[in-house]
């Protein structure tokens, strides 16, 4: 089976070098992390790979967290977003919504079975949604 | 489930009693009951277009008359003889040959009725009544879709009296059964393999919770293994649909085909969500995915004090028009670990008040005003010989 692309867009390395923890153990290519600090980065970055999800901060110090995941809705509307914030508050849930977030995590309740749980969820998710949307424009394509 | 209307005549207290039972259980309505043939030809009409299915019973000879009569009168209506044949077993070969349709032997054996019924309809050219098929699909896992599927399905059999069959789609591990702490002989995974199966098996394999209810749960003794086919699914669907009035389909967020294809099977789906991230954006998605939109977006757990995530905003983030909420009410897990419905356990809590809501806005309204039919009383058959003799004098 193919490893997880991760894209993890973190400005602090001390939480860059735990999702690495959490997803990446010896033995184990279940996950593929490749980190960039800033928006621009993780645009170009999006651009270049072929990530399976992004895990994105929301309050990055070079860059908006918010921007940086409207531009990848913009890029690709279906792939698989989390965002993670120090504090997670339903205000900033809300925004997160409306830009096109997929799940929102709180850093200081953040486990690996919380993280790898919600990596699971929206990745069958935009699997099926994905599937079911070909599946559409095949059968209007075939009338 | 056939809609004919029913027309008894003849039978003894015991065995009408036995037939309005009967009858409900196969959604057929008790129009009009007579206690003889001279009453019924007196205030029936013969018109060919009227669906009307006669059940008479027969015992003696002269009984054999009335139905020779019957069906000579009502020619194009089907007849059913009720007979014991245990008192004498020369009475069905002379029912059939008086006219009757079918013959149903007293006491009643269980699905025998359903089966005359069957056999009638395909002569008669009926097109068995379909359920309508609603699914409660979860937009992300933990909504608590089961409790919303659940408690829907045991209000629209309680508290509207309508035949409700709760399915649950969880193909691997279920917890409606645990919800309602039973342990069912049978599950979906149970069926799922078996091809011979038909309306008649499925009937026996459903678990009756309370009279005009019953589940199928899915698996939950252990994990099951292995590959669904979603069109066997679709299958025991449609299957299920002819066995009540309402099926409620427990569809859980697996995003797989299935999934989608229950979605776009049933006759109405609803979305649960929860004011959270995950299941808004999972609401979204599928509203883009199918092309068909969700009758109602149900929040659950809905609590107006969470800020930013209020009704307003949660209607222009799902963009549906049609959104209900169920309050969050610690009740609910507790009805859940008790094992017993809402309705049971806390029958003034406000998610059940709720979930009252949703019933009206979900169930068809010629289901929601149907006339129950009622026992027939004194008053009824005073009433009834009244207007035959009114009609019979000068």
């Amino acid at each position: 089976m193919s490893s997880t692309k991760v894209l993890h867009v973190e400005d602090d390395r001390i939480q860059r070098a735990l999702v690495v923890h959490y997803l990446v153990t010896p033995n184990d290519n279940k996950y593929e992390v490749t980190s960039v600090e800033s928006e621009d980065e993780a645009i170009e970055m999006f651009r270049q790979g072929s990530f399976d999800l992004v895990l994105l901060d929301y309050q990055l110090s070079q860059g908006d967290g918010l921007n940086c995941l409207r531009q990848l809705r913009k890029l690709d509307p279906i792939v698989p977003v989390i965002a993670v914030s120090g504090v997670a508050t339903p205000t900033i849930a809300g925004e997160l919504i409306e830009a096109g977030a997929d799940d929102y995590l709180s850093k200081t309740s953040m486990d690996e079975n919380i993280l790898t749980e919600s990596i699971r969820a929206v990745i069958a998710r935009a699997e099926g949604v994905r599937t079911t949307i070909r599946a559409k424009l095949r059968a209007v394509q075939a009338r | 489930m056939y809609c004919m209307n029913i027309v008894t005549i003849g039978c003894e207290p015991r065995v009408l009693a036995e037939v309005r039972r009967e009858a409900l259980d196969n959604l057929a309505i008790v129009d009009a009951e007579f206690v003889d043939l001279s009453e019924a030809l007196n205030s029936l009409e013969a018109d060919p277009d009227e669906s009307r299915l006669f059940i008479i019973q027969v015992g003696t000879n002269t009984e054999l008359g009335h139905l020779k009569r019957l069906s000579s009168t009502f020619v194009g209506h089907p007849v059913i003889a009720l007979v014991d044949a245990d008192k004498d077993s020369s009475m069905v070969v002379g029912a059939m040959r008086a006219g009757a349709t079918q013959v149903v032997l007293l006491p009643f054996q269980s699905g025998d009725f359903g089966g005359a019924l069957d056999c009638i309809a395909i002569q008669f050219g009926l097109v068995p009544a379909r359920a309508k098929t609603i699914a409660v699909a979860g937009a992300a896992g933990g909504c608590g879709t089961t409790t919303i599927a659940l408690n829907l399905a045991y209000e629209v059999a309680c508290a509207k009296q309508i035949k409700c069959i709760l399915m649950e789609l969880s193909m691997r591990m279920g917890v409606l059964a645990s919800l309602l702490d039973v342990e069912p002989r049978y599950t979906t995974s149970d069926l799922l393999f078996d091809r011979n199966v038909d309306s008649a098996a499925m009937k026996q394999v459903l678990t009756s919770i309370i009279d005009g209810f019953s589940i199928l749960p899915g698996p939950y003794q252990s994990i099951e293994p292995g590959i669904i086919e979603s069109e066997r699914v679709l299958a025991l669907i449609e299957l299920t649909s002819r066995l009540a009035e309402v099926v409620i389909l427990d569809v859980p967020c697996t995003f797989d085909e299935l999934y989608f294809k229950t979605l776009a099977a049933a006759d109405k789906f609803v979305l649960v969500t929860e004011q959270k991230v995950s299941s808004i954006r999972g609401v979204q998605m599928v509203c883009e995915a199918l092309p068909n939109t969700p009758e109602l977006v149900i929040v659950n757990f809905y609590d107006p004090k969470v800020q930013g995530l209020g009704s307003d905003r949660l209607k222009a983030l799902v963009k549906c028009p049609n959104m209900a909420m169920v309050a969050y009410d610690p009740l609910v897990r507790n009805a859940g670990d008790i094992g017993k419905p809402l309705r049971l356990v806390a029958p003034r809590s406000r998610a059940l008040a709720d979930v009252r809501k949703l019933m009206e806005k979900l169930i068809p309204e010629e289901l929601l005003s149907k006339k129950i039919p009622k026992p027939s009383t004194l008053l009824g058959r005073l009433s009834r010989a009244f207007t035959t003799s009114s009609k019979a004098s000068p």
